[in-house]
């Protein structure tokens, strides 16, 4: 085989991965599409990534990025040890709150937004991977932050209300749980409890230090 | 070395899934030691993937995951809603008021990991399955989303055994031990009965020999002989269809419970949670407890029996589930008037009935799928992987619109929810395997 192969295994890989986050997509057929791949060999690939735990369908038939997924993302920022536990206690603390519910990376004045799960009540808001926080948005220990988180859409300046509360410092980089707030019926000090006490149940269980 | 017949597509998630934690750079001779690759092989993917971002590279001639790998973490637990018309909440300007405080129910045994190294094994595997019973919609529809689940990843089990105990725990017990003479990896069990203490002894010496054992939807009374539980949150089933009842009533009424089978763990979780949701509404009265079978008739037979015992209809019928609730629905409908309000969801029949004949009704469906996710737990403990003590399938609150209370807001609308293009019968939490051709899920003891 030689080197374009190997660099076609890997775009093909590239292709399928990307699609999830991306589009909706409820069939083999659909993603293959969006992934420009051809169908003979799309199918065989999806297959492989779903045995592999890098893509999921949820109940409704929609291709989600894996579990094994998530879990290399987190590793790839040194922070798989919280990997196991990211999705119950996002799920929970999502099914609690009903808002959308998040584990961030804060480097600085940005917020990449790692894996998250859609509350009723922000489902309105489309999941941006990339924020920039307000100039003086402080991180405190013990303390939950409501900030705006603001990002671009297609050229247009946005922004979407938060809450982020920090779990673990480490150099420039700091691991926040958020919830996204709705400005009309969101409270953000009956959501700050919560909220610590998924941070707490995280630190708990991994024996990080907060 | 072995010869590798894996692909490109494979060896790429093998590659990435090898960084630990920390993401130590590693060398990549031993990389491809460890993962039985090729050198010419291996150095072609490896060089793809540093030239890609996939990878980057450290000090010493050492990788490690790059920027390109980060961007995997960003990931949706579940797929949100489609656009839909309609607002999904009432509109902030018609109704000004916020939500209730939340309140966090946390249970930390879904936070509680265990090491599975001392089970890891390589694939392929052999799977052993006991299966409680094939004896209403919900479980079949369990047995499906299992069956897809396996064939996802049928090149990592070489054969899976499946038994019915016809909800016998004595059956249960000779198919288990029938089961680990076939010689199997892992057993995967829903159980019978809670209280049946031979079949619970038998798992503890079969965890003590070492046999990995995870369970599904019903556990057995001591869960030290599992390694992990999927399941879903029964007491939040129990709880919050019983919290909607009491607020759609205005905590006033008399209230009928139907609960599912006697001695089914995920029955008698729903059933007291409940009780004790509506033990805080003094107005509410509870005038009985019956259990049905999870099954239309059965269902149908206690509102009957009920009917006749007291003379009056109640003004709410608390079933835990929409397999009997069907029985009860169609049973006030046979009568003419006013159907009471109910609770219960999984099957398609209880939503179109609810939907199509207005009766206010709440459903969390327990969902199917948790057979899939019970799979796909077993070959994480087969791959040594650190794995939670427990797993809850997340449960969505169903309502009719129209039929949110002060604390219950919908997850999803059963005007949405319910699929007319589907059988009755069909239950609509089992994830992928809803849409896919029904098989047939005859138990099989496989030689």
């Amino acid at each position: 085989m030689t080197g374009e192969t190997y660099a076609m295994a890997v775009r093909n890989f590239e292709a399928l991965i990307a699609q999830p986050p991306s589009g909706r997509h409820t069939t083999p057929a659909t993603l293959i599409r969006a992934a420009g791949l051809p169908p003979s060999s799309g199918y065989r690939h999806v297959a492989t990534l779903e045995a592999e735990g890098l893509l999921r369908r949820d109940r409704d038939g929609t291709y989600l990025p894996g579990l094994s997924a998530v879990r290399t993302g987190l590793r790839a920022f040194g922070f798989g040890a919280i990997a196991p536990v990211a999705e119950p206690i996002i799920t929970q603390l999502r099914q609690a709150t009903r808002h959308t519910a998040f584990l961030g990376i804060c480097d600085g004045a940005g917020l990449f937004v790692g894996p998250y799960s859609v509350g009723p009540q922000t489902r309105h808001h489309q999941m941006q991977p990339r924020y920039r926080l307000e100039p003086g948005s402080d991180l405190v220990a013990e303390k939950p932050l409501e900030t705006r988180l603001r990002y671009d859409d297609a050229g247009i300046a946005r922004r979407v209300a938060g809450i982020v509360a920090p779990l673990i410092v480490r150099g420039e980089e700091t691991i926040v749980l958020g919830l996204l707030l709705d400005g009309h019926r969101s409270d953000a000090s009956a959501l700050g409890a919560p909220l610590l006490e998924a941070c707490r149940q995280l630190h708990i269980q991994t024996g990080s230090p907060s | 070395m072995a010869q590798d017949d894996r692909t490109n597509m494979q060896r790429i998630a093998a590659i990435l899934k090898s960084f630990d934690a920390e993401n130590t750079p590693r060398r990549t001779q031993e990389i491809l030691t460890e993962l039985g690759m090729s050198r010419s092989t291996g150095f072609g993917l490896l060089r793809a993937l540093l030239a890609r971002g996939w990878l980057e590279r450290s000090d010493h001639g050492r990788v490690r995951l790059g920027p390109q790998a980060r961007d995997l973490a960003h990931a949706a637990f579940e797929a949100p809603a489609p656009t839909r018309p309609g607002p999904m909440v009432a509109d902030p300007r018609r109704s000004p008021e916020r939500e209730a405080t939340p309140e966090l129910e946390w249970d930390p045994a879904l936070v509680r990991m265990v090491d599975t190294g001392r089970y890891r094994k390589q694939p392929p595997c052999r799977i052993g399955f006991s299966n409680a019973s094939t004896s209403n919609p919900w479980r079949r529809a369990m047995m499906q989303s299992l069956s897809y689940a396996r064939k996802i990843a049928q090149a990592q089990i070489a054969e899976m055994l499946v038994t019915d105990a016809e909800d016998d725990p004595d059956l249960q017990l000779t198919q288990v031990n029938d089961l680990v003479a076939q010689g199997i990896d892992l057993l995967l069990i829903s159980i019978a009965s809670v209280n049946h203490d031979p079949l619970s002894d038998r798992l503890a010496a079969l965890a003590d020999d070492g046999l990995p054992i995870v369970a599904v939807d019903r556990r057995p009374k001591d869960r030290s002989s599992l390694v992990s539980f999927v399941t879903a949150s029964d007491h939040r089933i129990g709880r919050v269809s019983a919290l909607w009842m009491a607020e759609h009533l205005g905590g006033r009424g008399r209230v009928w419970m139907l609960s599912g089978l006697e001695g089914a763990s995920p029955a008698l979780r729903r059933q007291q949670a409940a009780l004790s949701v509506f033990s805080e509404f003094p107005g509410i009265t509870v005038e009985n407890v019956s259990y049905t079978d999870w099954t239309e008739q059965g269902g149908a037979d206690a509102v009957a029996r009920l009917l006749g015992e007291t003379g009056q209809a109640p003004d709410g019928v608390w079933c835990d589930s929409g397999l009997q609730g069907v029985g009860s629905v169609r049973r006030f409908l046979g009568m003419g008037g006013a159907v009471p309000a109910h609770t219960g969801g999984d099957v398609n029949e209880m939503y179109r009935l609810c939907v199509q004949e207005r009766v206010p009704m709440v459903a969390l469906d327990y969902p199917a799928s948790m057979g899939a996710r019970a799979l796909e737990l077993s070959l994480e403990v087969l791959a040594g992987s650190i794995v939670p003590q427990r797993i809850e399938v997340p449960v969505q609150i169903v309502l009719p619109r129209g039929c949110e209370t002060a604390s219950v807001k919908a997850d999803a609308w059963a005007e949405l929810h319910v699929q007319w293009d589907l059988p009755a019968d069909a239950i609509l939490s089992q994830g992928p395997a809803l849409r896919e051709p029904q098989s047939s899920f005859r138990p099989r003891m496989s030689a």
